[in-house]
């Protein structure tokens, strides 16, 4: 049987000129999609002057829909508002799978209603992990199990993420994949070795965002210890966010301007040279679904030291890393004695981290096992999977008293309006897109 | 495909799984939350919520004394000297040895100095507009007190309230009885209460409660007549016995601290 190709829309609120995990996560993606002569196009809202199409390496479509931007740059929630351009958009790009990513971005959920509606097959992936006591966090899984309820195939980034959504959304596990994210190894080059390092002093690295839940302040109370106990350890710390004048008190506090070097927020192509000056990587989050920086770090041959919270232990083989047990400060000075004395005795041979990286973590092996996912999901087109009678009883039979109805209501309004739609802008009037690559044109209409 | 190989809880590893495998374990632990699920959360006792209701919902009726106060004055013309001697009396019996005699003279005549200015401070606002204002300050009052642990916003939100109704009062003898018997049932009050509660003097409890609840509904009676009383009655009575059903209800929605569920929250650091 011939390779299917498909025409593939990534739906998300956050892409660039926004960097990010999921950013870069729906962009090395649908590169390797393209290049496996797919056809890739990516819906997002648009950022500030830049609006409307846009086109990335590789011909990678980018539409920029002017939205409004409610907070943090998540758009504002219509449930309706954004079918007229969605539907135009998916008509003109005749796309088979409709690929949404991120569990806080409303365009995502509103792309997978409009896409099940016209009876496009959806796919979902999420990057992060969700409590269930929190009041944000209840209102996302509500939102979630009415969107997912009818999604064809969810894709999750590691284990923990996987039953976590499993449990949020109420989903099959049958039908959730665990595919994780990977680095572009060649932009995480180690060091040149040729170079012999000065002298004997060991520098740790850290790089996240400033924030509470990132670790900050096991961070503040750990740097002071770690410095007074090992005179041969300096810190680089890069990253901007709330707790930023906490480090900077920390600094000065404890005198520390010569060992600990304060960066600020770094652009993501000189991470890797930030990285390369260290020879450990400290990470003291307190949540992560995944955690790429440290496959990031890992690649460019440092020794990891970090808390085991959520998917981390799933992510790098135990020579790569050295674990807290918990996420206290005492246990990660143990973790980190531990790592100074297997750098400063040279116990570990970081120089293979690199190789070894490449191997396990690729984006053209994530893009395939996403393409597989897209042919599970699209041989059983012809079921009734999309049929709006089938729909509606999915909706439901979703627990909830209220919910259920809601669901119901606005699947029913969701129909009509696509009626309406139909009369105002029928189908056979929208042009269809010649795509960048002719050779997977495969209009049934021409 | 995969037979004698086991399956690892690993992303770097290539397996000879297919990417939808689940974890064994997680299938255990999600039978376990669906059997948990059909039974009941370990929830609140039904006495302890209803008593903890209760005990809002007497605060509101200790509130509205307030009210009737400012009544007997404002409506019925009643002789302030005289009520706020026999309170004041009532609350020396009662309080007799626990009061610190010094402050009490040093802020009874504060009190004095400061009617008339009270009296005309917000003189030029029309009835309306502080009719409005004190029952926003009531409003505020009753949320600071059951929220806040610290009692200092509540008690200068009840001080302002009384500065604003004290307006309309037509003598300062009128507006220092006022203040004196605002403070005395806001204050003492409720801290005699609490005494009681303390000293496990239950029958004393129970007397003073009954006394509010009977002045306030005997007010409302006299102001507004039996067809209003009966409803209001009624409907408090409802509310207060079935809100702590609804409460309960929903409480076997809350996972905060789930032996299952919380395994995905963020850890909380350990600064030690």
């Amino acid at each position: 049987m011939a390779e299917q190709k498909y025409n593939i829309a990534m739906v998300c609120d956050f892409f660039y000129p926004q960097l990010g995990g999921v950013e870069f996560h729906i962009y090395h993606l649908s590169q390797k999609l393209i290049k496996m002569g797919h056809n890739v196009c990516v819906i997002t809202h648009a950022y500030g002057d830049r609006t409307g199409i846009r086109y990335l390496s590789n011909g990678l479509k980018v539409y920029y829909v002017p939205y409004l931007v409610l907070y943090r740059q998540t758009t504002f929630p219509t449930v309706f508002g954004s079918f007229p351009i969605f539907r135009n958009i998916l008509i003109r790009e005749q796309i088979d799978v409709l690929h949404s990513h991120g569990s806080v971005s409303s365009f995502a959920h509103e792309g997978i209603l409009h896409a099940n509606t016209m009876g496009i097959q959806t796919v979902f992936t999420d990057h992060s992990l969700y409590g269930f006591d929190s009041l944000g966090s209840i209102l996302v899984n509500k939102l979630l199990k009415f969107t997912l309820c009818n999604i064809d195939a969810v894709i999750a980034v590691s284990h923990t993420c996987k039953e976590n959504i499993i449990l949020r959304a109420n989903l099959d596990p049958d039908n959730v994949s665990v595919i994780p994210n990977a680095v572009v190894s060649s932009s995480f080059k180690p060091r040149d070795s040729t170079i012999k390092k000065k002298s004997n002093r060991i520098t740790v690295v850290v790089i996240c965002r400033l924030y509470t839940n990132k670790g900050a302040d096991l961070l503040t109370h750990l740097i002071p210890k770690v410095c007074t106990n090992n005179d041969n350890v300096d810190f680089i710390v890069a990253g901007d966010g709330p707790k930023f004048i906490a480090f900077q008190q920390m600094i000065e506090n404890n005198r520390l301007q010569e060992r600990v070097q304060l960066l600020g927020s770094v652009r993501h192509e000189h991470v890797r040279d930030v990285m390369c000056q260290g020879d450990i990587y400290l990470h003291a989050s307190l949540t992560e679904a995944f955690g790429t920086v440290l496959v990031e770090a890992a690649s460019c041959g440092l020794l990891i030291v970090t808390t085991s919270v959520g998917g981390i232990p799933e992510v790098l083989p135990e020579y790569m890393t050295v674990y807290a047990q918990e996420t206290s400060v005492s246990s990660l000075i143990k973790a980190m004695n531990k790592a100074i004395h297997r750098i400063g005795h040279s116990k570990v041979n970081t120089t293979q981290f690199h190789e070894t990286i490449a191997q396990m973590y690729d984006w053209m092996n994530v893009a395939e096992r996403t393409v597989q996912v897209y042919d599970r999901i699209s041989l059983d087109v012809r079921s009734l999977n999309k049929n709006w009678v089938v729909m509606l009883k999915k909706y439901y039979r979703q627990d909830g008293n209220w919910a259920r109805l809601l669901y119901v209501l606005c699947a029913i309004v969701e129909y009509i309006l696509l009626y309406i739609l139909e009369i105002l802008y029928p189908a056979g009037d929208i042009d269809r897109v010649v795509k960048w690559n002719s050779r997977i044109c495969r209009d049934p209409h021409i | 495909m995969a037979a004698g190989k086991q399956w690892k809880r690993l992303l770097w590893l290539k397996q000879p799984f297919p990417d939808t495998y689940t974890d064994p374990s997680f299938y255990k632990q999600w039978e376990k939350l669906k059997i948990e699920h059909g039974h009941l959360r370990p929830h609140s006792s039904y006495r302890s919520v209803l008593l903890d209701l209760f005990q809002f919902y007497h605060m509101i009726i200790n509130t509205m004394l307030l009210y009737i106060i400012f009544a007997w004055f404002y409506h019925y013309k009643y002789n302030p000297i005289l009520i706020a001697a026999s309170i004041s009396s009532v609350s020396l019996i009662v309080a007799n040895k626990r009061v610190p005699w010094k402050s009490t003279i040093i802020i009874i005549f504060a009190m004095l100095t400061l009617s008339p200015v009270l009296k005309s401070l917000s003189k030029t606002t029309s009835s309306d507009s502080i009719w409005t204002l004190s029952a926003w300050f009531t409003t505020f009052y009753i949320i600071s007190i059951s929220a806040l642990e610290s009692k200092i916003l509540p008690t200068n939100i009840l001080l302002s309230n009384v500065t604003v109704l004290s307006s309309r009062l037509d003598t300062s003898t009128q507006v220092f009885c006022f203040l004196l018997i605002c403070i005395q049932i806001n204050i003492l009050l409720p801290t005699m209460e609490k005494y009681f509660i303390k000293n496990k003097l239950k029958f004393l409890h129970i007397l003073c409660v009954i006394a509010t609840h009977g002045t306030v509904y005997y007010f409302i009676t006299k102001l507004m007549g039996v067809g209003i009383t009966i409803p209001l009655g009624i409907s408090s009575l409802l509310l207060l016995f079935g809100i702590p059903h609804y409460y309960i209800h929903w409480e076997s929605y809350y996972y905060k601290g789930h032996p299952i569920l919380q395994q995905w929250d963020a850890e909380k650091p350990i600064l030690d």
